[in-house]
């Protein structure tokens, strides 16, 4: 597949489709009257399949993580449009935008910094159904605590505070304050980057079985090949503020086209030579 | 081969106001000789970076090296005053952190940074510090006056990296200890940063301790390997050797994340290893990684097994006699 961001997970209705996105930030120098616009994306076309497992990969600075913060609303890109259920996210006024974005939920890098450091486990993930005026707050703690089950939190946790967490149990905590407001497109950005790879794996997996439990679709994005090519449906390769390539997990890994994937796919660590253990993993 | 760094039995405690005594190294035990790349294999608080900061002697406040040996060729480090720790670290010991934005003073100039340490360390004058950076800046491929006049926040992270890995080097030391040097990058950063200390440790003949949860890192730059759980090391030897055939069922378990990642069977559930690393504080009776191993035998939960040798391997674990 080239760069017209075609859908390769055949078959299915497509839940967002970005059209020509763009956004410039502008960069004021701190002491001189200059300002010169810097382009985050460039016209960025990509289709998010019902259901699917999209991975988003590229080096640092290709604008992944803008376009993180245009899908879930929190940037306005300068031109294009997101459609999402029959409409224009772009050009959406404030009291919809607060309608939709609970829909498309974001989960950061750094758990750490994205929770807030005096609320409780439990206040963490009920606070925004307090915000959308969900139900009695009996109903609130139990929406609360179910998705802290979830995530694999025993109930015995929800008092504790963010830095009483591991960096694991503290994504799980932003995964299950994101999974309470009942999200259909959840973007995960780099938010396994941080973590051990038996962490990795434990979440993954959660996640995994969340996608089943709840029909949701995953915009992983990601520098690390290796874990994309073990999860992904599709990838998605992005350079210089557009999407160049797209093609399926295995295909992007037969025969990349780009020379970015290509630098990409050459710089995943690989060791000859080793095999699972038998029996016993 | 003479040896270069020795470790022996060495123990280090946090004591913290809440938490009590943490046992962060618990009886730390390998030895490296002169040219050697030992890589350090574990999850985050098995121990790994506690065990980088005590061997140049920057363990943080309310740290302390409760019992053990660290023997630079022949000297030992534990016990040494301040002032003499801080003329062996730079010149002989030099470690190379994480996060390179935090290890460069952002008001200084990269050049005027790294001359500094030369200046302190080695005898020469303003002129052939600079020189000396220079040189060295170029190695690690940020040439010319551009990066010797740049600030920190004007670099890349890997043009960061670089500067550190340069600082690191720049007064010829016998041993680096580089801390999850290419974490915080991306995966092509990450490679050219490998390979970079890879060229770099052989022209300049330095040895090195490389530290990361990341079997592939080290595959690409180590000759031994040091696995460790929970403050021990549980297994150790040949690189090559110990990820053909890992005996540890620890590592057995962390070697296969890798080969399925590797084998990349796409969206079925991953092996993951149960649970989580145990609590420093509490600490069970028997073997640490007894609660999460899926080969415990009786005595596993009762005592800890002791180290076994044969040839160059070592593991502790009852399975081959404990």
């Amino acid at each position: 597949m080239a760069a017209d961001g075609a859908q390769v997970c055949v078959g299915v209705e497509p839940l967002l489709r970005v059209e020509r996105l763009s956004k410039s930030y502008v960069h004021r120098h701190p002491l001189l009257l200059r300002q010169h616009p810097v382009t985050a994306l460039n016209g960025v076309d990509l289709v998010v399949g019902h259901g699917c497992f999209l991975a988003l990969v590229g080096e640092s600075g290709s604008g992944k993580s803008t376009l993180a913060r245009c899908l879930a609303c929190l940037e306005r890109p300068w031109s294009g449009s997101v459609w999402f259920h029959g409409k224009d996210l772009v050009k959406l006024g404030e009291a919809e935008l607060r309608r939709t974005r609970p829909k498309i939920q974001l989960i950061f890098q750094d758990a750490a910094t994205a929770l807030n450091p005096r609320f409780s486990a439990l206040d963490l993930v009920e606070e925004p159904l307090r915000i959308q005026h969900y139900g009695s707050a009996r109903a609130r703690r139990q929406k609360a605590l179910e998705a802290m089950a979830q995530v694999g939190l025993p109930p015995d946790c929800a008092q504790r505070f963010p830095h009483q967490f591991s960096g694991g149990q503290r994504q799980r905590l932003a995964i299950a304050r994101a999974l309470v407001q009942e999200p259909e497109l959840l973007v995960l950005d780099e938010a396994l980057s941080g973590l051990d790879l038996s962490l990795q794996a434990q979440i993954m997996n959660i996640l995994f079985e969340l996608r089943q439990q709840h029909a949701l679709t995953y915009l992983y994005i990601s520098h690390d090949l290796g874990l994309v090519r073990q999860v992904a449906d599709e990838v998605a390769v992005m350079d210089g503020g557009r999407v160049v390539e797209r093609a399926s997990a295995a295909e992007l890994f037969r025969s990349p086209q780009q020379p970015v994937t290509q630098a990409l796919v050459r710089a995943v660590p690989e060791i000859a030579g080793i095999r699972p253990v038998a029996g016993s993993w | 081969m003479e040896a270069l760094l020795q470790v022996r039995d060495l123990h280090v405690q946090y004591n913290l106001e809440k938490a009590g005594h943490v046992s962060a190294l618990r009886g730390v035990d390998f030895e490296m000789t002169a040219g050697q790349s030992v890589g350090v294999l574990g999850e985050s608080g098995c121990g790994k970076s506690t065990l980088a900061t005590t061997i140049p002697g920057l363990l943080p406040a309310g740290a302390s090296i409760t019992r053990g040996s660290v023997r630079l060729r022949e000297r030992e480090l534990v016990g040494l005053e301040e002032m003499e720790l801080r003329s062996i670290r730079g010149a002989e010991v030099e470690l190379i952190h994480q996060e390179p934005a935090l290890a460069l003073n952002p008001v200084l100039r990269i050049g005027a940074q790294i001359a500094d340490i030369v200046r302190a360390h080695m005898p020469g004058d303003r002129g052939s510090a600079i020189r000396q950076t220079q040189e060295m800046l170029q190695r690690v491929g940020l040439p010319g006056e551009r990066f010797f006049r740049a600030y920190p926040h004007q670099l890349s992270g890997g043009q960061r990296q670089r500067v550190v890995i340069a600082q690191a080097l720049v007064c010829r030391p016998q041993l680096v200890l580089a801390d999850e040097p290419t974490s915080s990058l991306d995966s092509t950063t990450q490679s050219e940063i490998l390979s970079l200390l890879q060229t770099l440790r052989q022209e300049m003949r330095v040895s090195l301790l490389l530290i990361s949860h990341d079997p592939a890192v080290l595959a690409t730059l180590c000759d031994r390997v040091l696995v460790m759980y929970a403050g021990k090391i549980v297994e150790q030897g040949p690189l090559s050797e110990v990820y053909r055939r890992p005996r540890h069922p620890y590592t057995q378990a962390l070697l296969s994340l890798v080969a399925s990642r590797q084998s990349g069977n796409g969206n079925v559930r991953l092996p993951a290893i149960p649970g989580h690393p145990p609590n420093l504080s509490q600490l069970p009776s028997g073997c640490s990684f007894e609660p999460r191993c899926a080969e415990r035998l009786g005595a596993c939960a009762v005592r800890e097994p002791e180290e076994v040798e044969e040839g160059e391997r070592r593991v502790r674990c009852f399975k081959y006699g404990g």
